[in-house]
């Protein structure tokens, strides 16, 4: 797509989406509301300490130029203008990954890879261990994987707040922050690829996130079925889901050298939002076909001699309230066939 | 993976629109006869009708503009069975015949075609030329009082030498001067030159235009033997038809419409063309959605740039004013499925100060 002709007056380059045509071909296109995007915008371009004082604060910015519309569904609004009800928002919520290993069910991306393993445990090897064992013995940290379906073993955490030490990280700032400006999210959408994940498994109401001085961080999370599985509008292949969320309790606890010992448990710096925690069900008998035309086969993963086969994917999940989203990247993968 | 939809209000928010737009087409006697050298002619091996390119043909970028083509009534004069092609000449006036103007009603006559508005038999045109234009000229139809002619009169050598330029002169946009049959719309071509002025049907209206269908019937007076023409007894080389047929001594206009085989005639008729003009029309039926960013709304982003470390890049301290500048407007049905997409051709910026209202048109 090339770039609008911004020399002179603003026009608009309207199209309609391939789902738009077919739409009309089944008379039934009705148009019954609109989103703004600004997907081209990089905010990192806005100077407020711009010379010229405020009028060039965003110059480069209204200077972006603007791609051709786009008529896939997917490549035109990726993120977007939003609506809170405050205008005084100093802070959103960002959503974070948690990495911390204080607790053993708390999956890590791998660093070498960058991804999530989730393991196909439905497959074993000739001696009957099943993939995610022998990935751990392979050279694969077990830290690194989620087992699929497992609902007791390891899981996604993830975690909104405001990510920023400015801020104190105490029941007060996230009251200001965080629950007294709306923006607590009680759930979470996950949009996920319905041709390798099944579905999804999310914590249950009661799960609790929370430390106290004297018995550090408790992290307890049952994982059961999300709920509200519907295909996703916006990403063709994707289903879409809504898993719980549940108020984070971790807070500033002053260690014995009066340091902030929260941070060594939670992945946001200051006041904390909600957290959630995910699993995922692979399809059922995924076949090999799909290893071998979507994802890659009979790789030698840890360079030890074991070979696996995998897929990558990603996951999107993101906040109902506040709209931070976050990509996880998944391998899916299991044992080569032999 | 929009996060805030607006509701699109159908009675305050949504309207219908029509637009007839004009394009005037030109078209100069060179590019139909003589700059290509005829390769922007494609003749057919049944020999009923010619089209004329705007390049040479075998090029992908050549547009067909229209086609020529002859015909008789069986009651003419000119037919005959010892005729070259004189069947298909038949053939082809009835088939114009009984489209645009459709039968009698009685002994399942087709109407003849005549030279002015009243289909009353008086000033039927026996012997007509037939140009039907493509539709990417006419669009929906050619637009009422544009149709213009200009024809060679002179002698095949000499041909442009003398002219007459052929006008729908009395119809108007508003339907005057025009009457309606089952082939849509038609008006009378009168001879803009004629000292009779433009009133004067049957004497000084040589055709009619149809407009929807995009047809202009020419009769074949307009170089008859009986107007004082130089070259009236030369209306085609008779030295080169491209039908064969070779009577190899000048024709007339009857002569050659009888005896030549109708790609010859139309290529003695192309070669008198010396410009053609009229407009078309094109209807296009829009609906305008006014998307419509109150000042409350639509001020933050979910852009990841839009923070750094949690705290809004384009805010100092919370009392300063959120911005946010918008791209794209996505238009979506109730399942939120995105069916049209609009994008501003440089970025709007949006503040609680400000209130926008984008108007965006789909064309139908």
């Amino acid at each position: 797509m090339a770039f609008l002709d911004n020399s002179g007056d603003i026009i608009l380059d309207a199209v309609l989406t391939d789902t738009g045509r077919r739409r009309m071909a089944k008379g039934n296109f009705r148009i019954s509301k609109f989103a703004i995007g600004d997907d081209e915008i990089d905010y990192g371009l806005y100077n407020k300490e711009h010379p010229s004082g405020s009028a060039y604060y965003d110059l480069e910015i209204l200077q972006t130029p603007v791609l051709e519309a786009f008529t896939q569904m997917n490549a035109n609004i990726n993120y977007g203008l939003t609506s809170y009800a405050r205008q005084d928002l100093l802070y959103i919520p960002a959503i974070e990954l948690n990495q911390k290993t204080f607790n053993s069910r708390i999956v890590i991306k791998s660093a070498a890879k960058n991804v999530i393993y989730l393991a196909d445990d439905s497959k074993t090897n000739a001696a009957g261990s099943v993939t995610s064992k022998v990935m751990s013995t392979a050279g694969g940290s077990e830290t690194n994987i989620l087992k699929g379906s497992d609902t007791s073993g390891r899981f996604v955490l993830i975690e909104t707040g405001i990510n920023s030490s400015e801020l104190a990280s105490d029941p007060s700032g996230q009251s200001a922050y965080i629950t007294s400006v709306g923006l607590a999210d009680n759930s979470f959408l996950v949009r996920y690829d319905n041709r390798f994940i099944g579905s999804v498994i999310g914590p249950s109401p009661s799960s609790v996130f929370a430390n106290s001085s004297a018995n550090g961080a408790t992290l307890e999370v049952s994982l059961v079925a999300a709920q509200n599985t519907r295909r996703s509008r916006e990403l063709s292949n994707y289903n879409e889901s809504t898993v719980n969320a549940s108020l984070s309790r971790v807070y500033a606890q002053s260690g014995v050298d009066s340091a902030d010992t929260s941070t060594n448990y939670s992945a946001i710096a200051g006041p904390r939002g909600v957290f959630t925690a995910l699993n995922f069900n692979i399809v059922s008998n995924l076949p090999q076909s799909d290893y071998t035309k979507y994802g890659t086969t009979s790789n030698d993963l840890f360079a030890d001699g074991t070979l696996f086969d995998f897929i990558d994917t990603t996951i999107y999940v993101q906040g109902v309230a506040t709209n931070a989203t976050i990509q996880l990247p998944i391998r899916i993968i299991k044992l080569a066939q032999t | 993976m929009p996060v805030s939809y607006e509701p699109l209000n159908v009675n305050t928010d949504v309207t219908n629109t029509k637009t007839i737009l004009h394009e005037v087409i030109p078209l100069t006697g060179t590019i139909v006869s003589g700059t290509y050298s005829d390769e922007n002619i494609k003749n057919y091996t049944h020999g009923m009708f010619q089209s004329v390119y705007d390049y040479p043909y075998l090029s992908s970028s050549a547009n067909h503009i229209f086609d020529i083509s002859v015909g008789y009534d069986e009651s003419s004069t000119l037919s005959a069975s010892t005729n070259v092609q004189n069947n298909k000449k038949i053939n082809m006036y009835n088939q114009f015949a009984q489209v645009l103007l459709g039968y009698t009603g009685s002994n399942n006559t087709v109407r003849l075609f005549e030279d002015d508005l009243l289909l009353d038999n008086v000033g039927t045109m026996q012997d007509v030329f037939v140009v039907s234009f493509s539709r990417l000229l006419t669009k929906d139809q050619i637009k009422k009082g544009t149709f213009s002619l200009e024809l060679g009169r002179g002698a095949w050598a000499t041909a442009h030498s003398t002219t007459i330029t052929l006008q729908d002169l009395k119809a108007s946009t508003s339907g005057d001067g025009t009457l309606s049959t089952i082939g849509g719309d038609y008006g009378v071509l009168f001879d803009s030159t004629s000292s009779e002025g433009n009133n004067a049907a049957n004497t000084s209206s040589y055709g009619v235009v149809f407009y929807q269908a995009g047809i202009a019937i020419l009769s074949s007076s307009i170089w008859d033997t009986a107007i004082t023409l130089p070259g009236y007894n030369q209306f085609s080389s008779g030295s080169y038809l491209s039908g064969g047929a070779g009577n190899m001594t000048p024709l007339a206009c009857s002569a050659s419409i009888a005896t030549s085989s109708i790609s010859g005639t139309c290529d003695a008729l192309r070669h008198r063309i010396t410009n053609l003009t009229f407009n078309n029309s094109t209807e296009i039926n829009s609906t305008i959605y006014f998307c419509r960013l109150p000042v409350n709304k639509f001020n933050y982003s979910t852009n990841p740039t839009y923070t750094s470390g949690s705290k809004i890049r384009v805010k100092n301290n919370a009392s300063d004013l959120p911005v946010a500048y918008a791209s794209t407007v996505g238009l979506y049905n109730a399942q939120n499925e995105l069916l049209a997409v609009a994008k501003l051709s440089e970025p709007l910026k949006k503040t609680p100060q400000n209130e926008l209202t984008i108007r965006v048109r789909l064309d139908y």
